[in-house]
């Protein structure tokens, strides 16, 4: 039942993407609105043993992806980003990460760990979707440009806030009860972070090394994909933060392997597939039973989101001295949410079982919303810049 | 048999700024699809491959392409060049340069290494040709072809 699944979950997220192109929404929100059609809560088309792999399949998905990002790292290619887009970048997944946590902590009186998760997952954005606007308009000018500039680089952040949040979340929940609290929160947190580095540094000088003995494409893909395993393997034996050691492993690799680019070109030919399975499956993990109480979270969540990304592009834009016109519209086409959002409240929903169907729905629903609605205000944004 | 002994040393090379509408002409006349990008002295700085061309059709700049290429599910929602309605001006044959388009990533080879690890090395990066470098300066050129030239030549088989 599980390979029948699997055949079916590819070739109707194939036709489920072809579709939605048609009605100009991301082919990432046809794969989730499938999964969560053939789930557990709709027409239950997926099988259990299938479902139960979410976990592994997202973590190793999350492995990819913090290894792609870590790319951006290469010193050469860091110091061509420019002050706008790290300025705005920073400050908007920072701003939409505060605001959220702050919001959730203290006026919904959630427990403080839960709402640092929020915020975390709150930070990321969809480059996809604002990617298939850009194209579908011809955008074209600085405010494009620094758009771009800000979503190539946002899922990074996110990706390194998660990783504090969630080691922070973690060492919290364990040691709530306990005297020293915050002193053992907080060597959790830094053993889970340390380790994480040492662990992708040592990987990265070892596969740089031993990648002399690789001479063929399929030799190549299997030995990247080998490493990507081994460092996600250990770093969650060692309880080390999975998303820190592969993107540290990659921003290892790409300053000290002269052609690395071959590592990352490898895993091209086979993300995609891994990446509509995803979808489908954080589809499918929606629990609908939840949606009724999600209200007013799930309203803060997207009202706070937005006007973190909103406020936080502006005063990125005003220290950075961008024309007016970017400061003013560029967090509003940075609404779209997705695929790393996705992840990561997987990643809290497996870790965090009692509060992770509600974690999860909210982040499902939510982005459902942003990217039904985000693309448009996307494209309504780049016309006020006067870029389409 | 080394590198050396079978590169083709006179090589057809472009410059940073060499516009779009001479790099086209280069591509027609000599029938290459990657050409090496050098400066003055003779520093291999990027390749420069005929699909670089496509690049004119996006609407922002290689720089942020590159970053762009490591962002997760891009190539899912399809990046087809719409050569129909193609955003293209006459001026663009003089205003694209080669250095807006070029590689800057790109496997080189050292000339004294053995001739199968260069065909091995041309099979991993998936290159017919690869540039030749001693001291960060393009020496040479190697395809497949100028191995299977030197090697028949060797036993014969070609004069």
């Amino acid at each position: 039942m599980t390979i029948l699944s699997l055949g079916f979950i590819l070739l109707a997220g194939l036709l489920a993407g072809k579709l939605i192109r048609q009605l100009k929404i991301p082919v990432v929100t046809a794969y989730l609105l499938l999964g969560v059609i053939i789930g557990p809560s709709a027409l239950n088309l997926v099988s259990t043993g299938l479902l139960s792999s979410s976990g592994l399949i997202s973590n190793i998905v999350l492995g990819l992806i913090a290894f792609s990002i870590g790319q951006n790292f290469a010193l050469e290619r860091f110091s061509k980003i420019g002050k706008p887009v790290l300025w705005i970048s920073s400050l908007e997944a920072t701003s939409a990460w505060l605001l959220v946590t702050l919001t959730f902590w203290l006026l919904l009186k959630q427990p403080f760990y839960i709402a640092l998760l929020f915020g975390a997952m709150s930070s990321a954005t969809a480059p996809a979707a604002t990617m298939m606007v850009i194209r579908e308009y011809k955008a074209k000018g600085s405010f494009t440009d620094t758009l771009l500039g800000v979503v190539a680089i946002d899922d990074a952040w996110c990706l390194i806030i998660f990783a504090f949040s969630f080691a922070i979340a973690k060492a919290m929940s364990i040691h709530m009860t306990s005297n020293a609290f915050v002193f053992k929160a907080m060597l959790n947190s830094a053993l889970e972070i340390g380790g994480a580095f040492i662990l992708g540094g040592v990987l990265a000088l070892i596969l740089s090394y031993l990648s002399r003995f690789i001479t063929t494409p399929s030799d190549l893909l299997i030995y990247t994909l080998g490493f990507i395993f081994l460092n996600t393997g250990l770093a969650l034996y060692f309880n080390f933060s999975v998303l820190l050691a592969n993107m540290f492993m990659a921003a290892i690799l790409v300053n000290v392997h002269k052609v690395s680019f071959k590592f990352f070109e490898s895993l091209r030919s086979i993300d995609s597939p891994l990446y509509l399975l995803f979808f489908v499956l954080a589809g499918a993990n929606l629990e609908i039973g939840l949606l009724k109480g999600l209200g007013l979270l799930g309203v803060a969540y997207v009202v706070f989101r937005s006007m973190g990304k909103i406020g936080g592009a502006y005063l990125g834009g005003t220290i950075a001295q961008v024309p007016l016109r970017i400061r003013k519209y560029l967090g509003w086409a940075l609404l779209p949410q997705a695929g790393v959002a996705l992840g990561v409240a997987l990643v809290a929903k497996a870790k965090f079982p009692q509060i992770g169907g509600m974690i999860f729905t909210t982040i499902v629903t939510t982005t459902v919303i942003y990217e039904i609605i985000g693309p448009l205000v996307t494209k309504i944004t780049l016309r006020n810049a006067g870029e389409i | 048999m080394k590198v050396r002994d079978c590169m083709t040393k006179e090589v057809i090379t472009v410059k940073r700024s060499t516009t779009l509408s001479q790099l086209i002409e280069a591509f027609q006349e000599y029938n290459f699809h990657t050409l090496p990008v050098i400066e003055a002295d003779k520093r291999l700085v990027g390749i420069v491959n005929f699909e670089d061309i496509l690049k004119v059709f996006q609407p922002y700049s290689t720089e942020l392409s590159t970053m762009l290429e490591t962002v997760p599910f891009l190539e899912m929602e399809g990046k087809e060049e719409d050569f129909q309605d193609a955003d293209i001006s006459e001026e663009m044959g003089i205003l694209v340069v080669v250095d807006d388009i070029m590689d800057t990533h790109f496997a080189t080879l050292d000339p004294e290494i053995d001739i199968n690890k260069a065909r091995s090395q041309m099979k991993l990066h998936n290159a017919a040709r690869l540039p030749v470098v001693e001291g960060g300066k393009l020496v040479g050129v190697i395809s497949l072809f100028d191995i299977i030239l030197t090697v028949f030549r060797e036993r014969g088989v070609i004069k």
